[in-house]
């Protein structure tokens, strides 16, 4: 079955969330004061309304894993995993990408993969996806990621850099392993972690205090101003409070 | 009536303005090109073409108010609240957000405002949409639509975030279209480099200018686009607005 690639919601869809999977990964709502969602799978800690959540932090075990020759035109590549397994279709609606400058860096969403242990992987790229050019044994590696609303978890108070990409901004509680919708576009409500007060028209990035927190964007600021602005501030909101925010993750 | 999530406009639809409101404030427009407009209104002075506008500042007394009359309870579709002195109007499209820890962040976006007597403000929530939480002593906060109320931006600190560049002129206190995505003329301060980011200028209204990260307080305001075309200090130029 195929999914619109964007749905127009209704006001109230974003409040809902569910045991089974209704949309894929990644699929995009908007709604009609121009709000975007995304459709994600929470992580092993069940949700929290209205605080920041990031994509689950990458393992590193599945970087740079050598291809087995695989031919232009392939709808399949085969790579040869590390000792930490992979399920089945853990990578779904993930990307493989072609790490080595040779490869060009090609970009392939996933499909389908099989289970492995430090064995060969089958990865099926997504119906209509075939590979852009050759891959050679020994020459080729390539890295998979999994789809960024795949096992969201909420983001961490990271002195030192956030541990991977923010992903959005639930507005309801979504339980371990349930799916729903989190808020990449738009107005929202976030916490604010104000140790530094912002005010309206500020920009606003990761809190590095406070777990789904937002902060002032100090551009000035050495490491912390590293993680990117990802909304206006609306209002001036105490410390630990929750406050308006434009969210512009996307 | 329901109106489209995204109008799909054609090259010419975002210009001139209407005086009732033929769309919901913050409706969003879309042009071949991709371009993104929203409809807003205007308030406190004439419209001025191809300069930035922002939304209007929150007022304070919205601020951490709570409710009136009855309890906000699990499956409401509507609040009341109070004022903290000053009635709260324009009200529709505005959102609602319980501010407190012990009110978990909930924020609901207001349909229509019910008029009625003073400071107790009734706020219909958009339909389908219910309270999930019921806060024993919830610490509410209002805030108009980004797009309702606009003003230039004042050539000193934004006072609100900013919400986009009108094409054409809108009279006060009618509607139009203001972009907020895309190519768009906008006057320019100081002297942009092409290819390189630009922010709200603090020092002429209306403008935008150079995006300097090392530059303390101002950079914070972020960025808004980046610069297409450098025009003499103080004329128009040519950027590519990213509001949104």
């Amino acid at each position: 079955m195929k999914y619109p690639n964007r749905i127009f919601g209704a006001d109230a869809a974003p409040y809902t969330s569910h045991n089974t999977q209704q949309f894929p990964l990644g699929q995009v709502m908007e709604l009609p004061n121009g709000k975007i969602f995304r459709y994600a799978l929470m992580g092993g800690t069940v949700g929290v309304a209205n605080k920041l959540y990031q994509a689950v932090t990458g393992a590193g075990a599945w970087d740079s894993l050598a291809v087995v020759t695989c031919a232009l035109g392939a709808s399949t590549i085969s790579l040869t995993n590390g000792g930490t397994a992979i399920t089945e279709n853990n990578f779904a609606e993930g990307s493989v990408v072609e790490e080595t400058a040779a490869g060009l860096g090609h970009c392939y969403p996933v499909k389908s993969n099989t289970a492995a242990g430090a064995a060969t992987c089958v990865f099926t790229l997504a119906d209509g996806v075939v590979v852009q050019n050759a891959l050679t044994a020994g020459v080729h590696t390539m890295t998979v990621e999994p789809n960024p609303w795949n096992g969201i978890v909420i983001t961490t108070a990271a002195a030192a850099s956030q541990t991977a990409m923010i992903v959005g901004v639930p507005l309801v509680v979504i339980a371990v392993a349930g799916y729903g919708w989190v808020q990449t576009h738009g107005v929202c409500s976030c916490v604010v972690d104000a140790a530094a007060a912002a005010t309206p028209a500020d920009k606003l990035r990761p809190s590095e205090d406070d777990a789904g927190g937002v902060a002032l964007m100090k551009c000035d600021e050495a490491a912390t101003a590293d993680a990117g602005e990802i909304a206006w501030n609306m209002f001036t909101t105490p410390d630990q409070d929750f406050g308006h925010v434009f969210l512009m993750i996307e | 009536m329901n109106f489209a999530h995204v109008i799909q406009g054609s090259d010419g639809d975002q210009y001139g303005d209407q005086v009732t409101a033929l769309y919901p404030i913050g409706q969003k427009m879309v042009l071949p090109d991709g371009r993104v407009f929203r409809y807003a209104t205007v308030a406190g002075a004439a419209g001025v073409a191809n300069k930035l506008y922002q939304s209007s500042a929150a007022v304070a007394n919205w601020n951490t108010q709570t409710v009136a009359v009855t309890a906000c309870a699990i499956g409401d579709s509507t609040l009341q609240m109070t004022d903290g002195g000053t009635a709260i109007t324009n009200a529709d499209e505005g959102s609602v957000l319980f501010e407190d820890v012990l009110g978990l962040g909930h924020i609901y976006f207001v349909d229509r405002q019910q008029p009625t007597s003073a400071a107790e403000n009734p706020l219909f929530f958009k339909p389908g949409v219910v309270a999930q939480f019921a806060a024993a002593t919830p610490v509410l906060t209002f805030i108009k639509n980004p797009w309702q109320d606009i003003i230039i931006t004042p050539g000193t600190a934004l006072t609100a975030i900013p919400c986009g560049v009108p094409p054409s002129i809108i009279a006060q206190s009618d509607w139009g279209w203001v972009q907020t995505m895309g190519v768009c003329s906008c006057l320019l301060e100081g002297t942009p480099i092409i290819g390189e980011c630009v922010r709200a200028s603090e020092g002429t209204g209306g403008a935008v200018t150079v995006q300097d990260y090392t530059e303390a307080n101002h950079a914070d305001a972020g960025t808004l686009g980046r610069c297409i075309e450098v025009a003499p200090n103080g004329d128009f130029g040519l950027i590519y607005l990213r509001m949104e």
